[in-house]
């Protein structure tokens, strides 16, 4: 199941073929989770962000469409929307610090290495070092305007009144970020 | 191309817009299929983006918690197989038409798959427990290793410190028996002081006694002196010799015929008790009369006196007899100098 691509893979979960499901999941529960404990910085909350993604690719498996776009964008779109509404309904999170186990490390606990597809959990780690280093390459006021609108799920507007930016500057920011993040990436070989 | 709206694109996909921007960039993309190519690159960018937070595992019960629904929501979906029921001879269902036809009640179905999805949820709690279990157990398993090297180094330690212990219990006794030595070197110096002092005492009194003896001497001399005795070409001195009981004594009798008075000078004597004295004699025949009485110093040397109612040179002889304290009428004691007085 694992050499099947994430599109193959859906177009089984269409069919509710769980082995699929649970190939994809173990591919990407570790990025959907790091993703949306990066926003929410809670760890409850993002495990319940985390179910809640997996279960809609479960049940709105349909409604996946490969020409509107991969299924890690869907998957991520899903995950991130779900966190940024929660950061924006404003609700309360208790800050909550993860246990150093749930962290992806290669030398983690033995109970925890057993348990995983550890082929999976190197891979995402790998994707993780490759895009954090093309990341850290960006100017900080670029990456600063990333962070801003991708993890903190602000607004140009909200940017702009609370950093006393223009515009027209946060634009060509956001612009130039995703041009530099995308040809660092490339001129590593990195593969989505 | 609008380039205004172009420049948009990147703050579209990172989802920076607002509601009504993005009315805006959708319909523009909607009729300028070329700007499409645009927002796929700004797309192939952003979609990186997710990696860029650190990967975390999620915890046991949130994956047992998304499998549960995900296997409700299976079980449910799974559709019941319909029967049509076939009448028998006697037209009455038989027990297993009963049985078959009770299970395939929607009802029951769904009670079944409820249980069954209960036992899942059971069964992956438990296996989520056990998982701890085992987790817990290494980490004691770790915690009783590193007592065990607590343990063995603190056994160790003790060892040390019982040994310290021991060499300072020896030195503690050797300093209490110098404590004990001290003391009983400084009770024998006490004892010796006290020995002294009683023998300083003792050396006081006889000191006195001699300045006492001295000063009667001296108060003699003084009344001989006064009297002006021995001023006579009468005066003569006689030896009077030991006898057997003292032969080491001797004495010169130095004899004033005028004043009847005769000097005494002894020598040779020893010293007599408390309550014993030497006393003179004046010997005429065989009848004496007793004279004087005097003690010798710690020399055995004396002098004395004589005075005689009586002319001396009427007496034949003159001695020196042991008598009781304060003299004797009559002789009571041996004789220990004898000698004759007539020149």
């Amino acid at each position: 199941m694992n050499e099947l691509s994430d599109e193959q893979l859906m177009a089984r979960v269409i069919n509710k073929d769980m082995a699929a499901y649970k190939t994809l999941y173990e591919r990407y529960k570790r990025s959907v989770l790091g993703l949306s404990y990066k926003i929410l910085q809670d760890q409850a909350a993002a495990e319940e962000v985390m179910q809640e993604t997996f279960w809609r690719i479960w049940h709105n498996a349909a409604s996946f469409d490969t020409q509107r776009g991969s299924f890690p964008n869907w998957m991520f779109g899903i995950a991130r929307n779900l966190s940024i509404d929660i950061v924006r309904r404003g609700q309360k999170i208790k800050m909550q610090a993860l246990p150093d186990m749930h962290h992806d490390h290669l030398e983690s606990s033995p109970h925890y290495e057993a348990d995983h597809n550890v082929a999976d959990a190197a891979l995402s780690l790998m994707r993780h070092e490759q895009v954090h280093a093309a990341m850290i390459t960006l100017p900080d006021e670029q990456r600063d305007v990333v962070e801003w609108i991708y993890f903190q799920g602000k607004t140009r507007r909200q940017i702009a009144q609370e950093q006393d930016i223009p515009f027209g500057t946060i634009n060509t920011r956001a612009k130039l970020a995703l041009d530099k993040l995308k040809r660092a990436l490339q001129a590593q070989g990195f593969e989505d | 191309m609008n380039e205004q709206i172009e420049e948009l694109l990147a703050v579209y996909v990172l989802g920076g817009l607002s509601s009504k921007e993005e009315a805006e960039v959708e319909a523009y993309l909607a009729e300028n299929p070329q700007a499409v190519a645009l927002l796929e690159e700004a797309y192939a960018a952003a979609a990186l983006l997710p990696y860029t937070a650190p990967p975390v595992t999620p915890s046991p019960e949130a994956e047992a918690a998304l499998f549960a629904r995900v296997e409700a929501d299976l079980a449910a979906q799974a559709k019941p197989v319909k029967r049509t029921a076939v009448s028998t001879p006697s037209n009455q269902p038989t027990l297993w038409d009963q049985i078959r036809t009770f299970f395939s009640t929607p009802l029951v179905t769904a009670v079944s798959l409820a249980t069954a999805v209960l036992l899942l949820i059971w069964g992956l709690s438990l296996n989520s427990q056990v998982k701890n279990l085992n987790q817990n157990v290494q980490q004691m398993a770790a915690d009783n290793s590193s007592l065990r090297t607590d343990f063995a180094a603190l056994s160790s330690e003790n060892l040390t410190l019982t040994a310290r212990v021991a060499e300072l219990q020896a030195a503690n006794q050797a300093l209490d028996q110098q404590i004990d030595d001290l003391a009983q070197n400084n009770a024998n110096l006490i004892a010796t002081n006290n020995s002294l002092q009683t023998d300083l005492a003792q050396a006081s009194a006889d000191l006195a006694e001699l300045e006492t003896y001295s000063a009667n001497l001296e108060a003699e001399i003084s009344k001989i002196v006064a009297n002006q005795p021995f001023d006579s070409s009468a005066v003569y001195s006689v030896t009077l010799p030991g006898t057997e009981d003292q032969p080491e004594a001797s004495a010169q009798l130095v004899i004033d015929p005028v004043s009847n008075t005769a000097l005494l000078i002894v020598d040779g004597m020893p010293s007599l008790p408390q309550d014993s004295v030497y006393q003179v004699l004046l010997i005429r025949g065989t009848e004496h009369e007793t004279a004087e009485t005097f003690r010798v110093d710690t020399q055995g040397e004396g002098v004395l006196l004589v005075h005689s109612p009586e002319p001396l040179q009427s007496f034949d002889a003159v001695g020196v007899s042991i008598e009781p304290e304060g003299g004797s009428v009559q002789r009571t004691g041996d004789i220990v100098l004898l000698g004759s007085i007539i020149n």
